[in-house]
């Protein structure tokens, strides 16, 4: 009896065995594919994308108070898609630096971003883009004094844009 | 327990296979930046990132002026002046204008157009042009051959005229072969004439021929300090825009940029009078199609330039301006600043 038992524990190791080294086996093959498929952006967190937007820093400093970039130090007065004299698309947005607002970041500093703003002509309100932009302006630096408000300004010379977004950057 | 330790491996090269991340892609010795990206090397000049956006930011607020969006002729042509750099810095100044055309054609969508001012451009385009001229001669011979055939002293011949060549005038001013252009035309002539015209080989016989076939080159717009410079002593008629001389020892740059024509002459033997006169357009001159432009855009670079000890601070104001060239009012203007402080001085180039 003890025998039979004994076998049948050893049958069941050497399964875990078999689907071990086969595990292992494609975890290791993953490696030798030359094409690999590219995660798609969930469409419902694109939907939820506002229009104007700040990158990720470089690197998060501390995990536990997070490192919310620094949109933490600037404020939105405004924001604004109108038409120019001549007919043009054109945002502007009024930004303000207003220093941190946490006990543990108290400090105000003047502000070195790159600013790119995208036009686009289908709708990205629900759907987050869905096509390439029309136009798109090139990484602008923006300087923000501490303590001083801003208006950025992007015009897109080609009619009919009615959609944007803006990325700010730490300076690029 | 052998059967522990396979397991145990197996679970450790799972484990470290989820924590596997992506290969540096990083070049180690070159690295290929954005144009928007800083080089970190340094310099208080300005950036590959400020030519960008002043080129971005300016050419948007040109192509909103009245003057483009309203205008009743389309396309506008602009010529691009050079761009006077007034800063410490020696740089491609010109690669400022450049950018903003290159943005303004981008997205102008044919309101706006630019005299191409490019030197190795414009030497090909001459040489086009030279050649589709070339090309017609053939067909300018048969039309100026037709003409002297039909002419009413070739038609009223009652045998046929005996006809001499001279060799025309004004070669050297005009740089054309024209001898060949002589033989080309007699050729074409004897073709049309069906016998009313025979050419004399021997011009040294007077008596032998009824008229004279020459011709005389005419060079328009010839700048006459151009001439002069190169002239010693030769005796020959110069006026502002026109250019006559006689065979004389003068020497001109090859192939001058000059209108060239040809007056076919048919002189008569015996009173030198002239009985015959043709004139073609054998070359155009290649203009640098400025003279069409409707405004001119201009530029400079102005800099305000502080040093002490190792730091250095730069402002910079980049000024660009649409001037009709007519009443030489500004018509758009618009600036680009940038104020930069370094501890590495850089070279710029």
């Amino acid at each position: 009896m003890k025998q039979k038992k004994l076998h049948v524990v050893q049958r069941f190791i050497n399964k875990l065995t078999l689907y071990s080294i086969a595990g292992t086996a494609i975890t290791l093959l993953t490696a030798c594919n030359t094409i690999h498929e590219i995660d798609r952006t969930d469409k419902a967190v694109l939907a939820q994308e506002g229009t104007v937007g700040f990158v990720r820093p470089d690197k998060y400093s501390f995990a536990l108070f997070g490192s919310n970039s620094i949109s933490e130090h600037i404020e939105i007065i405004y924001e604004n898609l109108t038409q120019n004299d001549a007919g043009f698309p054109q945002v502007e947005l009024g930004l303000r630096n207003k220093g941190g607002q946490k006990f543990w970041d108290t400090e105000a500093w003047t502000l070195n971003l790159s600013v790119k703003t995208s036009f686009y002509k289908t709708s990205i309100k629900h759907s987050g883009p869905t096509s390439a932009p029309v136009y798109e302006t090139n990484w602008q630096p923006l300087r923000i004094l501490k303590g001083e408000q801003v208006n950025y300004q992007a015009i897109c010379p080609i009619k009919g844009a009615k959609y944007y977004q803006i990325r700010l950057s730490e300076s690029l | 327990m052998i059967y522990k330790k396979i397991v145990l491996a197996t679970s450790i090269s799972l484990l470290l296979a989820a924590c596997a991340k992506p290969v540096d892609t990083r070049p180690t010795y070159t690295q290929v930046l954005n144009p928007d990206e800083s080089d970190n090397i340094g310099g208080s000049f300005l950036e590959s990132n400020d030519i960008r956006t002043m080129a971005s930011k300016m050419a948007v607020q040109l192509l909103s002026i009245p003057e483009i969006t309203e205008a009743s002729h389309q396309p506008v042509r602009i010529a691009i002046a050079p761009v006077q750099n007034s800063t410490a810095y020696i740089f491609d100044k010109d690669i400022l204008s450049r950018k903003l055309r290159l943005e303004l054609s981008k997205y102008a969508k044919g309101k706006v157009r630019f005299i191409s001012q490019n030197r190795a451009s414009n030497a090909m385009r001459h040489k086009i042009i030279h050649e589709q001229d070339e090309t017609a001669w053939t067909h300018l011979f048969k039309n100026a051959a037709s003409k002297l055939v039909n002419s009413a002293i070739v038609q009223a011949a009652k045998k046929p005229l005996r006809i001499g060549l001279i060799p025309p005038k004004n070669i050297n001013l005009t740089d054309m072969n024209a001898n060949s252009f002589m033989i080309m035309f007699r050729s074409e002539a004897i073709n049309q004439s069906a016998g009313k015209l025979s050419f004399i080989q021997d011009i040294g016989k007077k008596s032998a021929v009824d008229y004279w076939l020459t011709g005389e080159f005419f060079a328009e717009s010839i700048q006459e300090h151009e001439l002069k410079h190169k002239l010693s002593s030769a005796s020959l008629l110069v006026n502002r825009n026109i250019a006559i001389a006689s065979r004389s020892e003068i020497t001109i740059k090859k192939r001058p940029n000059v209108a060239k024509s040809l007056a076919l002459l048919l002189v008569d033997s015996n009173n030198e009078q002239i009985v015959f006169s043709n004139l073609e357009r054998l070359e155009r001159k290649v203009n640098s199609g400025v003279g069409r432009a409707t405004y001119m855009l201009t530029g400079e670079v102005k800099g305000l330039h502080k040093a002490s000890g190792g730091d250095r601070s730069d402002y910079i104001l980049v000024d660009f301006q649409l001037v009709d060239y007519v009443n030489n009012e500004i018509l758009w203007e618009d600036s680009y600043e940038t104020k930069k402080v370094t501890r590495r001085s850089a070279v710029y180039k």
